[in-house]
């Protein structure tokens, strides 16, 4: 039953699936209409397009001494009011007059020579005039001309560069990505000042006609990925993208896994750092979360500040994270398994202890675990959607006196307590891999209870294997581990010191792979040299 | 694709609906067996097995000390031909399936172990519960008392046992065997197995009932045959290179046989059997080196002559406890529980054919030279007496 | 016809896991019924052997470049001898994973007494079906993690029991000459040749031929020393006599151990050692009968055999009715099955020579 209605929904799908591929050629608008010689057809046509707009700036006026007609259109708040007033209006009511002849006066000259403004092109469609406009640009239409001038204005209010609330850094820059793709491509530019960066730009959503740029640096970057990249951007057909986690999934290499395959960041130095590496970058307006790919699994475990501090704390801090993925996904799975199937593996006094906290206990180890871990989802379900000041209340309330209260009361047993909150604690500890962590655990949950050590151990090849099958844009997503790399293993669990880290990871980039001298490791001069300066 | 992950979706569901059968037995319902006693019924000639289970609600985890009346275990036993059967009884009885996973201590009664332990280590072999670390123990009398017995120290007395007769080792008064050395010994062609043997015994004193570890059970294969008392079971100790770091105490002739303790930091025995004249002899050679703790009487440790006299006195010391346990073995006992037979097969396979047959019989006729020697390492804070 | 390709490390670790594989599970018992003591002699010497037949059969591999020892054999002893021959080594091979799968299930009675084998048969099935659906790449990737979890697992297991080693159990060596060690060779060649015989159809796939003999070589010196450790260790445990008594002495040893007086119930590291085992030791014998079984029909994929070889294999797993004829089939299945195969190998070696067959 279950599995006809699912077959059914699928076959639905799949039929609205072909009615939207079916849509964007009537929904794509006017198609290909010259800009027409009379000032008052292009007019309509716009008034027409763009009707019911209150933001909607139509100015019309005459300049020069033969008072030609024109009318420049902008939309209010998109682009910057003065420039318009001075450098266009201005430009062309007030100083045409005194240095142009009316001879000469014809769009050519008034693009070369009145308007001083620096982002002027010129434009022969409808469609590309309407973009633009909506893009917070100034269209210049003049009489008697089948083209119209497109004038670079847009600005519009933005968010400054703050610093970034979902990765924080103590040390390292505190700069993070802003809505807009200029700002962050300027943050990117200022930290890498190389002619080889490439900036492409493209648009995707046919309502929304969002920028998305590709980011890389061309002699680092693999041509196949870039291209990969362009291929995959390019076949995304859809009304419109909002946020980069659209592109996401458009692009993805395994949809319907729940691990990771695309990287990605708020912060330009590490975004930065990701495209040094041979990564292409992939910005998205109107979001600060850039992404980056290939994305590979040990980059989960890597943050920016590890490559700031000192090397052996980074590593060690890694081995740490890469054992609370282990805990947080198998914690209460192996402390089911131990309580309810091998008892004997728990050492005697720590079950002695278990023993007498768990005595009156009402229900079974599973049932107990599986209301603390739902309870646990609920509150920082709770504790992330309020505001945050009653965000903080909720927490306080849901972790310290339902669990304080829930113990009292003899509903859950203490341990069972500390072995729920540290798999959600151990569980923050690596934010990309949110996803799997939270939904892996109920499921090995399960199969704990019911097979043991051996559902776990079963669940854990399982997920190996799942791994190991994964690609990320060409590259084997759990390189270096497996296939082993022992060059790269330099940065993957551990971060050995930066004079050491000589090549870049070997499974993204293919050719200028070293990527510093050799013999950079630091020495105080020996004390030869010093005589020799003395002498 | 969709359709394979609701399968395996499916499956997971089905094991929600299944989970709760099978092997699944919460906490709650395991009953913890501590300890384990088995005697024979002189009368019925079936088995009594006696069990010592954890009870939870008992044990005040603040409050580990104390017992009594208060211990958090609970006595049961129950009476059958085999450990299974009197097992299902004693599940009736608890209302709770008992589990050896955390079994330290096996108590066989004097007059089981006389009849052979075999039949009962079956079982504790067999079973998937891995019971195999378990230290075997022989009462004097039944099995039953000793786990009866109640201790004051310690809220679980298999605890209070299980410290007895590790300290007994750290003492090096007798020595302990679990049921997997036991049963490699068993199973072997010669080398016969030993433990510490128990007893429950008033202290004239106080008037309470205390547990002590005197003597060494010695077993014939599987067999209970006799026992060594405390001097004995040193000895048996020094052969076996189980001494370690013991304590030795010895008299000093010349100065009135003034006690002389003497702390062991290393000891070594190795047994070298040697061919004469088609004869086998074995030699035990001992090598130790220990330190004085505390000397009563009037001796300057202060020349090397002293040192000599005391090292010489301990030396024969160890060989006449070694002599006298050779003898209880050898001539009482007839029991190989020194690996005599293994040693001479390892080094003289060819002779040792010739022997085999009639190791029972060649074994206690058997001619052993021992040579030990002591030194003194370290005096302590002390040269010259007080 | 298969574009898949593994490294010359990841061939290093197949030969590992079929090496090792699942045979540390049983190899002791039969090593000391037929060679006694001296049982851990007969298994180093049996790997050496198991190494010259490997070598052999690189020299085949280098003369057949891009085929297996399936689709070669008909062309080297003649069409329809090397048909049957391929396909006595297709049914072989596919009879023996359901054999392992049995003893893995066997095993599995130590831990879940009462559950069905069919929920942990078809559990290791699903593991199976999935790695060769996503094809012979990712197990090789697999194989690298797993082979070395399984070596660093089984040197805890051996380093946690040393103090309870009685090494003097393992003297006199060759007490009754060198015949008992050859008798060992007899069922001990078999088990070190099984990792040989996958290798017959892996190896085409590896990207770098010349690196074979050194993955080769390491491979079988590295599971060789593991094995003869184990096999040592066994019998300095727990004696000759005790140990040929148990069913599985290594699984003994594990609920043993105890550390520091806490710490016992090494079951969970022992559990993890031979899950992680069992998968290699089912994969390495699963592959070679698919692979092979879609060349003998000259298909072009092999994914669509995987489902129903998989049903047959969990079908087949149960047939024996208890354990001791699952060790039955153990002792049948060396001298009968895998020896003849293993000779095979030197025998279709020498005959490409002497008709001077190469195709590089």
């Amino acid at each position: 039953m279950i599995l006809q209605k699912l077959i059914k929904k699928i076959k639905f799908q799949k039929m609205m699936k072909d009615k939207k591929n079916s849509e964007p050629k009537d929904e794509k608008g006017p198609q290909s209409i010259s800009i027409s010689k009379n000032l008052q057809d292009n007019l309509h046509h716009i008034q027409n397009i763009l009707s019911s707009n209150a933001d909607l700036i139509i100015r019309k006026f005459t300049f020069g001494k033969n008072k030609t007609e024109a009318f420049i259109i902008n939309i209010d708040g998109m682009s910057a009011a003065t420039a318009i007033n001075e450098n266009i209006l201005g430009a062309l009511m007030r100083d045409v007059g005194k240095s142009f002849d009316d001879k000469e006066l014809s769009i050519d000259s008034i693009k070369d020579g009145a308007l001083n403004m620096n982002d002027v092109s010129k434009i022969s469609y409808m469609e590309e005039a309407i973009e633009s406009i909506l893009n917070g640009d100034t269209v210049l239409f003049l009489d008697e001309e089948n083209m119209a001038l497109q004038i670079g204005t847009s600005a519009w209010e933005h968010r400054n560069v703050e610093q970034s609330a979902s990765e924080r850094v103590v040390r390292g820059s505190h700069e993070a990505f802003t809505e807009s793709i200029r700002v962050n491509t300027s943050l990117i530019r200022r930290r890498i000042k190389d002619p080889n960066l490439k900036i492409e730009q493209m648009k995707i959503g046919w309502r929304t006609r969002t920028t998305i740029g590709i980011i890389y640096i061309h002699n680092l970057a693999n041509d196949k990925i870039v291209e990969e990249v362009k291929r995959r951007l390019k076949s995304i057909d859809t009304d419109a993208i909002l946020e980069s986690g659209y592109i996401e999934e458009f692009i993805e290499d395994a949809p319907l896994s729940i691990f990771p395959t695309i990287g990605n960041t708020e912060v330009p130095d590490k975004f930065s750092a990701k495209i040094l590496e041979g990564r292409v970058g992939i910005l998205v307006d109107g979001t600060p979360t850039a992404l980056t790919v290939p994305f590979l699994f040990v980059e989960c475990f890597q943050t920016a500040e590890d490559y700031y501090s000192g090397s052996f704390l980074s590593s060690q801090s890694r081995l740490l994270r890469f054992l609370a993925l282990h805990v947080s996904v198998f914690l209460p799975g192996i402390y089911v398994a131990l309580t309810t199937f091998h008892p004997n593996i728990i050492p005697k006094p720590l079950l002695l202890t278990i023993l007498t906290t768990r005595e009156n206990i009402p229900f079974p180890a599973l049932v107990e675990a599986f209301l603390l871990m739902i309870m646990f989802e609920l509150i920082r379900e709770a504790g992330i959607r309020m505001p945050l000041a009653v965000g903080q209340a909720v927490s306080i309330v849901g972790a310290l006196i339902l669990g304080d209260v829930a113990v009292n009361a003899g509903v859950v047993s203490p341990f069972m307590i500390i072995v729920v909150a540290l798999t959600a604690i151990m569980g923050f500890l690596i934010l990309p891999l949110t996803d799997p962590v939270t939904l892996l655990k109920f499921p090995i949950l399960i199969l704990a209870s019911t097979f043991g050590l051996f559902g776990i151990i079963w669940s854990y090849i399982f997920i190996v294997i799942h791994l190991v099958s994964l690609r990320s844009f060409g590259a084997p997503y759990m390189s270096p581990l497996m296939p082993l790399t022992l060059k790269d293993l330099k940065d993957a669990l551990i971060r050995v010191p930066w004079w050491l880290m000589k090549t870049r990871p070997q499974a993204i980039s293919w050719r200028n792979s070293l990527r510093e001298k050799e013999d950079l490791k630091p020495e105080p001069p020996s004390k030869k040299t010093v005589g020799d300066n003395k002498s | 694709m969709i359709k394979r992950m609701a399968f395996i979706l499916l499956l997971i569901m089905s094991f929600i609906v299944v989970t709760g059968c099978w092997d699944r037995v919460e906490l709650n319902d395991r009953a913890f067996i501590i300890a384990t006693g088995i005697d024979k019924d002189q009368e019925s000639g079936k088995m009594v097995t006696t069990l010592q289970v954890i009870v939870p609600e008992k044990i005040d985890t603040a409050t580990k000390k104390g017992g009594g009346e208060n211990a958090a275990v609970q006595i049961v036993s129950a009476k059958g031909s085999t450990v299974y059967e009197t097992l299902q009884y004693i599940k009736f009885e608890l209302m709770k399936k008992p589990y050896f996973q955390h079994n330290r201590i096996l108590v066989i009664g004097e007059q089981a172990a006389k009849e052979g332990v075999t039949p009962y280590l079956n079982f504790f072999m067999r079973t998937r519960e891995g019971p195999e670390r378990s230290i075997i123990l022989v009462s004097k009398g039944n099995a039953s008392e000793i786990l009866r017995w109640q201790s004051d120290v310690k809220k679980i007395p298999a605890d209070y046992i299980e410290g007895l007769v590790h300290g007994e080792d750290i003492f090096s008064m007798t020595s302990t065997e679990n049921i997997h050395e036991f049963m490699v010994k068993i199973s072997g062609n010669t080398t016969s197995p030993y433990t510490s043997g128990i007893e429950i015994r008033k202290n004239e004193e106080s008037g309470k009932e205390e547990a002590k570890v005197t003597e060494t059970a010695a077993f014939k294969k599987d067999k209970l045959v006799g026992w060594l008392n405390l001097e004995e079971s040193k000895g048996m100790q020094w052969i076996n290179n189980e001494f370690g770091t013991g304590i030795i105490e010895t008299g000093y002739p010349e100065m009135n046989n003034e006690n002389i303790i003497l702390k062991m930091i290393k000891s070594r025995t190795e047994l070298k059997p040697k061919l004469k004249d088609g004869k086998m002899i074995m030699t035990i050679e001992v090598k130790g080196e220990g330190n004085i703790e505390e000397l009563k009487g009037n001796v300057a440790l202060n020349s090397q002559k002293v040192i000599g006299n005391l090292e010489k006195n301990i030396s024969t010391e160890v060989k006449n406890e070694i002599e006298n346990c050779l003898k209880q073995a050898q001539k009482t006992l007839k029991t190989d529980i020194f690996g005599f037979g293994e040693a001479i097969h390892s080094k003289y396979p060819k002779e040792w054919e010739k022997i085999e047959g009639h190791w029972d019989d060649y074994f206690p006729g058997m001619d052993v030279e021992v040579n030990v020697k002591i030194k003194i390492r370290n005096t302590g804070m002390l040269i010259e007496p007080i | 016809m298969y574009k898949e390709k593994i490294s010359a490390n990841q061939a290093l670790m197949l030969v590992l896991a079929g090496g090792v594989g699942n045979i540390f599970v049983v190899i002791a018992v039969p090593a000391i019924k037929d060679a006694g003591r001296d049982g851990w002699i007969s298994v180093l010497l049996a790997y050496g052997i198991a190494a010259l037949i490997g070598l052999t059969l690189i020299q085949l591999g280098k003369r057949f470049p891009d085929k297996t020892f399936v689709q070669y054999l008909p062309i080297v002893i003649g069409k329809i001898p090397g048909k049957i021959a391929g396909l006595f080594y297709i049914i072989a091979f596919w009879v023996m994973t359901a054999h392992i799968l049995r003893v893995a299930l066997e095993l599995m009675k130590f831990f879940l007494p009462e559950t069905p084998s069919v929920y942990v048969s078809i559990l290791m099935s699903i593991l199976m079906v999935y790695v060769m659906k996503k094809g012979f790449e990712v197990f090789s990737r697999t194989a690298e993690f797993f082979s070395i979890t399984m070596i660093v697992l089984i040197f805890i297991l051996i380093l946690f029991i040393l103090p309870d080693l009685e090494w003097a159990n393992l003297a006199p060596v060759m007490e009754n000459g060198v015949m008992p060690v050859i008798k060992g060779l007899r069922t001990q060649v078999p088990y070190a040749a099984e990792t040989i015989l996958f290798m017959a159809i892996w190896l085409p796939c590896l990207n770098d031929g010349k690196k074979a003999t050194k993955a080769l070589l390491i491979g079988m010196l590295i599971s060789g020393i593991l094995l003869t450790a184990l096999v040592a260790v066994n019998i300095a445990f727990a004696g000759i006599e005790l140990t040929p008594k148990q069913l599985y002495p290594v699984f003994y040893i594990s609920s043993y151990i105890q550390i520091a007086n806490t710490f016992a119930g090494f079951e969970a590291i022992f559990m993890t050692l031979w899950l992680s085992t069992a998968y290699l030791a089912l994969q390495v014998f699963f592959y070679p009968p698919v692979v092979g079984l879609a060349q003998w029909l000259n298909l072009k994929d092999y994914k669509p055999l995987i489902i129903p070889m998989t049903i047959v294999i969990i079908a087949l797993a149960t047939v024996p009715s208890n354990v001791i004829e699952v060790l039955k089939v153990d002792t049948l299945k060396n001298p009968y099955v895998i020896l003849p195969l293993s000779l095979l190998i030197p025998f279709v070696w020498v005959v490409s020579v002497i008709r001077k067959l190469d195709e590089s």
